[in-house]
């Protein structure tokens, strides 16, 4: 797909964004002295900026839509399954650092995480998983006295 | 005289001294390795300084960014891969130096420019900040929303090809600052029923999410794509080929006297930036040299030039900062948020009410600059190692860290997931040829433009004069209109061609 498609999509949901923000914009706020500007009239006039510019964005990607130029880069969608896993494991670190404890679920995204990295190396692997998470551990709680989740599950 | 050394006491401490060499040895580590960049680092460390008082945790970011700024020429001379966009020009030069055997010696001029350009350019932030925020004292609202509307203008010397997504980047970044609480009447805006989202966007989440996380997801595409490890040269043992003999420092010293100010000059201009100033010093050493033919064949001015130049900016993007409030580069824009976590907010005011620390603020950016010369010449063989580290084991950490410093930040989870939304963002941004400089350009500028335009509204009741009227205001305007047009006209001319 060349970048002027990609253009068209983006800007038309860009566009829409910005058309919801400006309507939903007053409806975020409660009561408001009446002296000067309302303090939607910032984020409305700037949403308007955004669909308009966004208008603009998709209309140019309209007239560039023949041009054969394939300058949006497709070799990343091989890796897209990574990049979501990715998240997916950052998502399910948040998620598990207050049930399993800080310690056991950075060990086990430090793991995950690098085979999705593409890292074979499994001695490396597993020596990384085990010494990083302590040694963060002991600078956050004993060095910087923060405290850190503990395990609430067992 | 007075200003400059109130700050002699405070910043002379074994902490503030012990932080400064740890941020340049993780500024010269990061700098060094390909895929790791300043803006990557000094979001990483911010977490981390949160805890620490203000002048400490900002001497360690400050030691970050030198640092980092000058390791991004280690990479650039042993394997011709910049670690910095900056270090592009050091490669010319640095990498023809190290295929003739004559790594150290490029790598030891490298040191040398790199601190000359950042003692230059500290010196000239002591000299000229305090005089301009003399004169900014004496703003007001109209002023203020000038000036941001002014500083917007960055936007357009940092959206790349595409004026028109940077320019939508900067509005979302403007948008993005409106949530949580209208400034003038205190009332939550544009939460959307989320509760957590009244205090605003945590800004160190921000930061994390679209530097370093979006930088994380695009690198598991490279190191996917990559599996060949790079071939480090390796330095010479003989003498002469590993050090700067008297004579060559002789004969480079004109040249870093020269290309010094001129990336002082370039710094102290919002939005330029170090590749500019290191290519202009490059190209004006090359006019200037008896010996123009050996320019990207391993010249030692080459890289003299090149690297006085890209760290005399260092120090005199602080200038714009300090003194007036506004972000020079993504770096500054980044410190600027340093600044405002521990809950300082630079501009005129703050040398009227924190005299003392910006002045040991600024003799600790000139005591980084003289450690930086002996932290780079001890580690240097350590920081050559670090550009063999793997992609595949540093990435998962900087994750790790990347959502701990959130934690630790923020103070609960909530913070994590705006850092983790901020990512994926920044990701899909990057993918879709959006520039995200500007979003954080445009999140930071977005108080000062609605507050001074709001305030001046309100002092004159509506009346536009206001900020036609006043001639520091009108002045900004002008320039704002003027630089508008000509980056409008530059870009319909590029895409023309």
């Amino acid at each position: 797909m060349n970048m002027a498609r990609v253009d068209i999509i983006v800007g038309g949901l860009l566009c829409a964004f910005g058309i919801a923000i400006f309507v939903a914009a007053p409806l975020t706020v409660g009561e408001y002295n009446e002296v000067g500007l309302t303090p939607w009239s910032f984020p409305q006039a700037l949403s308007a900026a955004i669909a308009m510019l966004s208008a603009l964005l998709c209309w140019n990607g309209w007239r560039n839509r023949r041009r054969e130029v394939a300058d949006f880069e497709t070799d990343g969608a091989s890796s897209t399954p990574h990049i979501i896993a990715a998240i997916v494991v950052m998502g399910l670190y948040i998620v598990g650092m207050p049930l399993f404890g800080y310690l056991a679920a950075t060990a086990c995204t430090l793991l995950v995480l690098s085979i999705i990295y593409g890292n074979r190396r499994w001695l490396g692997l597993f020596i990384v998983a085990a010494a990083a998470p302590p040694a963060l551990y002991f600078f956050f709680q004993e060095v910087m006295i923060i405290l850190l989740p503990e395990a609430s599950l067992f | 005289m007075d200003f400059i050394f109130a700050g002699f006491d405070q910043i002379f401490h074994l902490q503030n001294i012990l932080l400064m060499v740890g941020g340049l040895v993780i500024g010269i580590v990061i700098g060094a390795i390909p895929g790791l960049n300043v803006p990557l680092a000094v979001a990483l460390a911010l977490p981390f300084t949160y805890h620490m008082p203000p002048l400490a945790g900002l001497s360690m970011l400050i030691g970050i960014y030198k640092g980092g700024t000058h390791g991004g020429s280690i990479s650039a001379i042993l394997i011709n891969v910049p670690g910095a966009p900056a270090a592009a020009a050091t490669a010319l030069d640095g990498y023809a130096l190290a295929r003739q055997g004559k790594a150290g010696k490029a790598l030891k001029l490298s040191i040398y420019a790199s601190v000359f350009g950042e003692i230059i350019s500290d010196i000239a932030l002591i000299l000229l900040a305090a005089q301009l925020a003399k004169i900014a004292t004496t703003f007001g609202p109209a002023e203020f929303f000038a000036l941001g509307l002014f500083a917007l203008t960055i936007i357009g010397f940092v959206s790349g090809d595409n004026l028109i997504k940077g320019v939508i980047a900067g509005c979302m970044g403007l948008l993005f600052a409106t949530v949580g609480m209208d400034p003038l009447e205190s009332m939550p805006r544009m939460h959307f029923g989320f509760y957590e989202l009244t205090g605003g966007l945590h800004f160190i989440a921000m930061i994390i999410g679209l530097f370093a996380i979006s930088e994380a997801l695009v690198q598991i595409e490279n190191s996917l794509k990559t599996t060949a490890s790079r071939t480090v040269i390796e330095i010479s043992k003989t003498g002469d080929d590993n050090r700067v003999t008297w004579a060559e420092f002789k004969m480079v010293f004109p040249t870093m006297l020269r290309s010094a100010p001129l990336g002082v000059f370039i710094g102290a201009i919002p939005g330029i930036g170090s590749s500019i100033a290191a290519f202009l010093a490059y190209g004006m050493a090359k006019n200037m040299s008896k010996q123009p033919e050996i320019f990207g064949k391993g010249a030692i001015e080459g890289v003299a030039a090149a690297e006085s130049a890209n760290n005399g900016v260092c120090g005199a993007t602080f200038i714009p900062l300090l003194t007036l409030g506004i972000p020079g580069d993504v770096i500054t824009a980044i410190m600027l948020g340093a600044f405002m976590v521990h809950g300082l907010i630079p501009g005129p005011t703050l040398f009227t009410e924190q005299g003392s620390f910006v002045s040991a603020f600024m003799i600790g950016m000139l005591i980084t600059s003289c450690l930086h010369l002996f932290v780079a010449l001890i580690g240097l063989r350590g920081f050559i190692q670090a550009i063999k580290l793997k992609r595949s084991l540093l990435f998962p950490i900087v994750i790790v860290l990347c959502i701990t410093g959130t934690f630790v930040a923020g103070g609960g989870q909530f913070p994590i997931y705006v850092m983790l939304g901020m990512g994926i963002l920044g990701y899909l941004m990057i993918k879709f040829g959006f520039p995200i400089p500007p979003l954080l350009i445009g999140f930071i500028l977005s108080p000062m433009i609605e507050d001074g335009l709001r305030q001046a509204l309100l002092i004159s009741d509506g009346d536009l004069e206001i900020f036609y009227g006043r001639p520091i205001a009108m002045g900004f305007l002008v320039m704002t209109v003027a630089l508008v047009v000509w980056i409008t006209w530059k870009n319909l001319r590029t895409q023309g061609k």
